[in-house]
């Protein structure tokens, strides 16, 4: 993908102002004709933005047949992206630095879910908790917002957005924007975003359909029915994809992982009336279902278990683009989406009733965008909409509770000179059940020269408190502490008084305030850089700092001794470091690429009670202030991490083959001391390398084939790392028939 | 909870600070004879504070009922005795009481505070804290009093650097480190480790001074 590139860009000689590059649909790297001619006509066009924005919004075949067909120019596509700016640009000169991965490196890798597919790239870390979510710039899963062709993917558990809920054969490419992006996304945008941008249905007829078995008894099955015409486009997709899981730890009753089948239906349908409109629709169902055998054993009684846990989700959503005069594109968005999940827990040896726990998520969203050419320097986009969300579970007040986010955002692209483009974007949100939030950014790139971009931006993220936060309910019913909901705390602390169910107080609830969205304020700064032909450098400094972070505070204690919990801001942490992806091209056969990354993290709070000389540990039975120099940050993050990739390629056999090495160093897995933070060699995971290995064949025309090794080191880690399956070995055929 | 913490910081400090100078006075002026004796603490282990006795609806319960002990005897004490001045502190899972105030007839009261065992050489002149129906001198709770609940690893650990200090029922003072929540005392407890066993080490003041040494 990337050495495709090149003749695009000294096509830009000729349009050297035509830079912010405007198109109906968000992005392509089509490979039909009509996109590639449609740009073609802008390149070389030297008369400025204006014409980029125009030209690019039409997708009249009236222009496509005034355009040379010259094969060469079509070939160059420059690679459009559309996260960073909510319009499409090229990726080149996207004001933020986004990472972008096509369908075709994806299938090179023979990744199947989203999370193998995010795994490979540098800075990012699959983290397993109630799912596989993605650690970015060293956060959690909770504070990166993913999004499917723009708009969100709802149901987070734990705070994890499952990324194996998201079949790669949906994608065209995925957009990877680091850095928050609050200024047009909201909530969850805080280390960045992740937009899934999904196929637009190809002119002619197209049929595939895939098969791939994995170890594990892993089973996926993919078909695909694409049908476009000149106004009308649709395709429509399916995708089952199962397991039957793993034990690692055959002496304890239950499997490591269970086994579970997964089934997506997912479709998209493009109408474009005129030159002027666009309609566009995404639909999406998938549903999974998983069961697994767990217990434990008390003496020689044996207490058995069994837990089915079912999730279903989908969404719907319209879009409508509509050109109003020469200078002004308007988009209509809808996005409704719901989540479920059911689990019931049964035991195997008694009569009793099944534990069963429901949970159901409703978003509805409307948003309208205008995006402006105002001269031939600036772009303007203003948007506004709103969000309703309701939560249906046993587990809040009341057993449902809705809220509603009112919002509008701004950015204008500035470019002043060919060398220099200024973003700045600002949204405000204002919510029904936490404070206003204004989130800025200014971002500037400096095209320095023809080969070398500077990026640099500052701004700032917030994530909502989630629902759990405002609205949980629940008593333990084995250990007898209560967490309570921000929203809901004074009246169960009424209610827990009135029942005689308070001792005494532990804090005082008036001193902790309303509950607010955690914040960020962010800088990054990068260097992007080709050296001759074959080799790209990239290099990136980042920094965070987040403050209000939410946790669970002792509010009271209760006649049996335990507390009553609830959720307030309070600590500050901050992430920082460097990232940086080096690519080679040998030559025609052999590419090289190199990523590493260097994370360090913190608390503030903790290094204040280091500092102050008030944090203990406990070495051979002797107690001990903690050295500041022992503070190994925030769990689960590794200070060093790369990647390595060889892939070898020959067009003339139609033979791909893609070895990539991860490492990624020691990184603490729990407290084990006494202190709850990470200070000792005992509460490292150690570091480790899996290596990936995929062979690709084309066989005919429309059939092709894959092999390959997953974690051929057969690297496992029973007790740390139970998410690591060992050695994985694979194979498969697809088949791909287009008219 | 804020000023708690420096409270008992600066008690901590005056306490290292009162005890330093007293060393330094015996290092300038006492020749070897007079050294004060090493003091070893005493160990209890495994010492039961109503551990589980079976289950109800599959949850694991104890009695309900506390275990008495005798910093002066290093000796439980039966529960016939509660209401006397023979015992005091008493355990029961995670809570704490000392004989006094709410708790007993006793003289007892208690203070935890931010230090290392070893070098707290003298029990402080105030601080000390009754058990009363506002909540017990020891304060329950992860995070509040002598522990920590990891609900990752769900395993109750000592906090390090808390020194439970005792006035018993007499009126006399003890130091108190726990040392493990869990039967054996293991390394690294578990989930699935036995819990309720505390073993701990203390020292006892017979003479009824506030010293330790």
């Amino acid at each position: 993908m990337q050495p495709r590139q090149r003749k695009g860009d000294s096509a830009q000689f000729v349009a050297t102002r035509c830079t912010i590059l405007y198109r109906f649909d968000s992005i392509s790297q089509d490979t039909t004709r009509r996109p590639y001619q449609r740009l073609l006509t802008v390149l070389l066009r030297p008369v400025g933005l204006l014409c980029a924005f125009i030209l690019t919004s039409h997708s009249g075949l009236a222009q496509e047949k005034d355009t040379p067909p010259d094969s060469i120019w079509t070939i160059e596509m420059p690679v459009m992206v559309i996260t960073a700016t909510k319009n499409a640009t090229r990726l080149s000169e996207a004001p933020i630095l986004t990472r972008v991965v096509t369908a075709d490196e994806a299938k090179i890798q023979g990744a199947l879910r989203m999370s193998d597919l995010l795994a490979e790239l540098t800075g990012i870390f699959i983290v397993h908790d109630h799912g596989a979510g993605v650690q970015l710039q060293g956060f959690d899963s909770a504070y990166t917002l993913v999004l499917l062709d723009g708009e969100p993917i709802i149901g987070r558990t734990a705070g994890t957005l499952d990324l194996n809920r998201l079949p790669v054969s949906l994608i065209e490419q995925v957009e990877i924007v680091r850095g928050p992006s609050s200024s047009l996304y909201g909530s969850e945008a805080l280390a960045g975003v992740i937009n899934i941008i999904t196929r637009r249905p190809r002119a002619g007829l197209r049929v595939s359909s895939s098969v791939r078995f994995e170890s594990n008894q892993t089973t996926d099955l993919s078909s695909a029915i694409e049908i476009g015409g000149e106004k009308i486009g649709g395709r429509i997709q399916v995708n089952r994809f199962s397991s039957g899981g793993y034990d690692l730890t055959p002496n304890i009753i239950g499997l490591t992982a269970p086994g579970f089948s997964d089934y997506t239906l997912a479709g998209r349908f493009t109408f474009e009336p005129s030159d002027r409109t666009l309609i566009n629709t995404n639909v999406r169902i998938a549903r999974q279902s998983q069961s697994n055998t767990l217990g434990f054993k008390d003496g020689g009684t044996i207490f058995e278990f069994t837990e089915e846990a079912d999730r279903e989700d989908w969404n719907v959503s319209p879009r409508v683009r509509q050109r109003i005069g020469n200078n002004l594109i308007a988009t209509a968005k809808g996005h409704l989406s719901s989540f479920s999940t059911r689990s019931i827990l049964a035991a195997v040896t008694d009569e009793g009733a099944p534990d069963q726990i429901n949970f159901r998520q409703m978003y509805r969203k409307g948003e309208l965008q205008l995006d402006l050419i105002l001269g031939s320097q600036h772009l303007l986009t203003l948007g506004g909409g709103f969000i309703s969300e309701s939560v249906t579970t046993e587990r809040v007040t009341g057993g449902r509770r809705s809220n509603e986010d009112k919002f509008v955002f701004g950015q204008h692209q500035w470019l002043p000179f060919d060398w220099l483009h200024i973003t700045t974007s600002g949204r405000l949100d204002a919510h029904s059940d936490y404070d206003t939030r204004i989130s800025p950014k200014l971002a500037a790139l400096f095209i320095a020269d023809k080969s070398t971009r500077i990026r640099a931006s500052v701004g700032s993220g917030f994530k909502a408190p989630t629902f759990q936060q405002l609205y949980m309910d629940f008593t333990n019913p084995v250990a007898g502490y209560s967490v309570v909901g921000a929203t809901d705390i004074d009246a169960a602390i009424q209610r827990f008084e009135d029942l005689g169910q308070i001792q005494f107080f532990l804090s005082d609830l008036a001193s902790v305030g309303e509950i607010r969205p955690e914040k960020s304020f962010s800088i990054n700064l990068g260097v992007e850089r080709e050296l001759g032909e074959r080799l790209s450098i990239e290099l990136n400094l980042f920094r965070n700092q987040v403050r209000d972070l939410i946790e669970t505070l002792p509010v009271a204690t209760k006649p049996n001794g335990q507390n009553i919990f609830t959720y307030v801001n309070l600590n500050r942490i901050f992430t920082r470091g460097l990232d940086t992806d080096i690519r080679f091209r040998f030559d025609d056969h052999w590419s090289f690429g190199i990523g590493y990354q260097f994370l360090d993290t913190g608390d503030k709070e903790v290094i204040d009670e280091i500092e102050a000389g008030s944090l203990f540990k406990r070495v051979n039975g002797r107690d001990r202030r903690v050295r500041r120099g022992e503070y190994g940050g925030l769990f689960n993050r590794s200070r060093h991490s790369g990647i390595l990739r060889i892939t070898f390629a020959d067009a003339r056999r139609g033979l791909t083959a893609a070895l990539r090495g991860l490492y990624r160093s020691r990184y603490g897995l729990g407290d084990l001391n006494g202190n709850l933070i990470l200070d000792d060699r005992s509460e490292y995971v150690p570091g480790y390398l899996t290596l990936n290995l995929t062979v690709t064949k084309t066989i005919s025309n429309s059939v092709s084939g894959q092999i390959g090794i997953r974690n051929m080191l057969g690297e496992t880690n029973v007790e740390q790392i139970p998410s690591l399956p060992g050695r994985l070995v694979f194979g498969g055929l697809s088949i791909e028939l287009a008219r | 909870m804020v000023n708690m913490k420096r409270i008992n910081t600066f008690v901590a400090g005056l306490a290292a600070l009162v005890s330093l100078l007293f060393l330094m006075a015996c290092d300038s002026n006492s020749g070897a004879e007079d050294e004060p004796n090493e003091i070893v603490a005493e160990r209890v282990t495994d010492f039961a504070a109503d551990p589980f006795v079976g289950f109800v609806d599959g949850r694991p319960v104890g009695t309900g009922k506390y275990a008495f002990f005798s910093l002066q005897t290093g000796l439980e004490i039966d529960a016939a005795d509660s209401a006397s001045t023979a015992w005091d502190i008493a355990l029961q899972g995670t809570n704490m009481i000392v004989n006094g105030g709410s708790s007993g007839p006793g003289q007892g009261g208690a203070q935890v505070v931010e230090g290392i065992f070893e070098e707290i050489m003298e029990a402080p002149a105030t601080g000390w804290v009754v058990d009363s129906d506002q909540g017990t001198a020891i304060v329950a709770g992860s995070g509040n009093g002598w522990y920590n609940y990891n609900p990752a690893s769900m395993v109750v650990s000592p906090m390090p650097g808390r020194v439970l200090l005792i006035r018993t029922a007499d009126g006399r003072f003890a130091k108190i480190k726990i040392i493990s929540y869990y039967r054996g005392a293991p390394e690294t407890p578990t989930a699935e480790s036995e819990a309720r066993f505390y073993t701990f080490d203390y020292v006892f003041q017979p003479d009824g001074s506030r010293s330790f040494l």
